[in-house]
C-alpha cells in the first residue's frame, strides 16, 4: 500500500473515523457584536444566558469555541444555522 | 439617544426609529442586497465554508447544489427586510430575527467596504471621508443591532 502515497487508510483509522462525532467550532471575529453572539447561542441551542455568555467569551479571548457536537447531519445543520445569522462556523470531526 | 426598539405584547417588538432613520437603514439594506449578488470580494463575509479542513470543503462544494442560491437567497432576505422596516411599525418575532440577522449581514459587508479586519480597527485613519461616513453607518448600524438584540433577549 506504500506506493499508493498513504492515500489508503488503515481499517483503524476508517473506524475512528466513522466513529468519531462532529464538533461545531464558531471563530471569533471582528464585526459580530458580544451580545448578538450570547443571544443567537441562546436562541439555537437554549443555552442558558449563563453558558452562552461563557461560550461567547471564550470566542472572543481564545479566538474559538466548540458549541456542539453530534452526527455529521446534525453538525451540518447547526454550521447552516450560525451562518445564517452570519457567524463564522465550520465543523470537523473530533479526533 | 432614544431606544428604537421596545418589546410590544405577544412578543412582537414596536420600532420607535424616526422616519428619516428607517429610510436611511432601509436604504443601506437595499444596496447591501444588491451586493450579495454582484461583488464576492466584499461579501464573502456572508459565505463561510462549513468545514474546518479545506479538503473537506472542497469535496462538498463539489456536490453542493444549493450553492449557487445562497447569495440570492440573502439578497431577497435584505430586500424583505428593508421593505419590512419602512412599512410596519410593529414586527412580529418572525420579522424581528429576520430584520436583525439582516441588520448584522449588514454590518458584516460594510465591515469589508471599510477595512476591518481586528480589533484594533480605527475609523480616523480612514482615507476618505466616504469611507468615514459609511464607518459611521457601520457603527449605527452596530448599535441597532445591539439593541434589537437586548430587546429580543429580554
Amino acid at each position: 500500500m506504500a506506493g499508493l502515497g498513504g492515500m489508503v487508510e488503515t481499517e483503524e483509522e476508517l473506524d475512528l473515523k466513522i466513529d468519531s462525532p462532529w464538533i461545531v467550532i464558531v471563530w471569533n471575529d471582528p464585526v459580530n457584536l458580544m451580545n448578538y453572539v450570547t443571544f443567537v447561542l441562546q436562541q439555537l441551542f437554549g443555552y442558558s444566558k449563563e453558558k452562552a455568555t461563557t461560550l461567547m467569551l471564550q470566542i472572543h479571548n481564545e479566538g474559538k469555541a466548540v458549541v456542539s457536537s453530534g452526527s455529521k447531519f446534525e453538525s451540518e445543520r447547526d454550521v447552516n444555522k450560525l451562518h445564517a445569522y452570519g457567524l463564522w462556523a465550520t465543523m470537523q470531526q473530533d479526533k | 439617544m432614544k431606544p428604537p426598539f421596545k418589546k410590544s405584547g405577544k412578543g412582537s417588538i414596536k420600532i420607535k426609529l424616526t422616519k428619516d432613520d428607517k429610510t436611511v437603514i432601509a436604504d443601506f439594506l437595499m444596496q447591501i442586497s444588491s451586493l450579495t449578488t454582484t461583488n464576492q470580494s466584499l461579501t464573502w463575509r456572508l459565505f463561510p465554508p462549513l468545514y474546518s479542513d479545506p479538503v473537506e470543503q472542497a469535496e462538498h462544494d463539489l456536490s453542493d447544489d444549493g450553492q449557487d442560491q445562497r447569495p440570492l437567497e440573502i439578497s431577497s432576505s435584505l430586500a424583505l427586510s428593508s421593505s419590512v422596516l419602512i412599512e410596519k411599525e410593529v414586527l412580529t418575532l418572525q420579522e424581528a430575527t429576520s430584520l436583525l440577522r439582516d441588520l448584522n449581514r449588514s454590518r458584516l459587508v460594510i465591515a469589508e467596504i471599510i477595512g476591518v479586519k481586528d480589533d484594533s480597527f480605527d475609523p480616523t485613519q480612514l482615507p476618505s471621508d466616504e469611507l468615514r461616513f459609511i464607518s459611521d453607518v457601520y457603527n449605527y448600524l452596530g448599535w441597532i443591532v445591539s439593541e434589537l438584540t437586548e430587546v429580543m433577549a429580554s
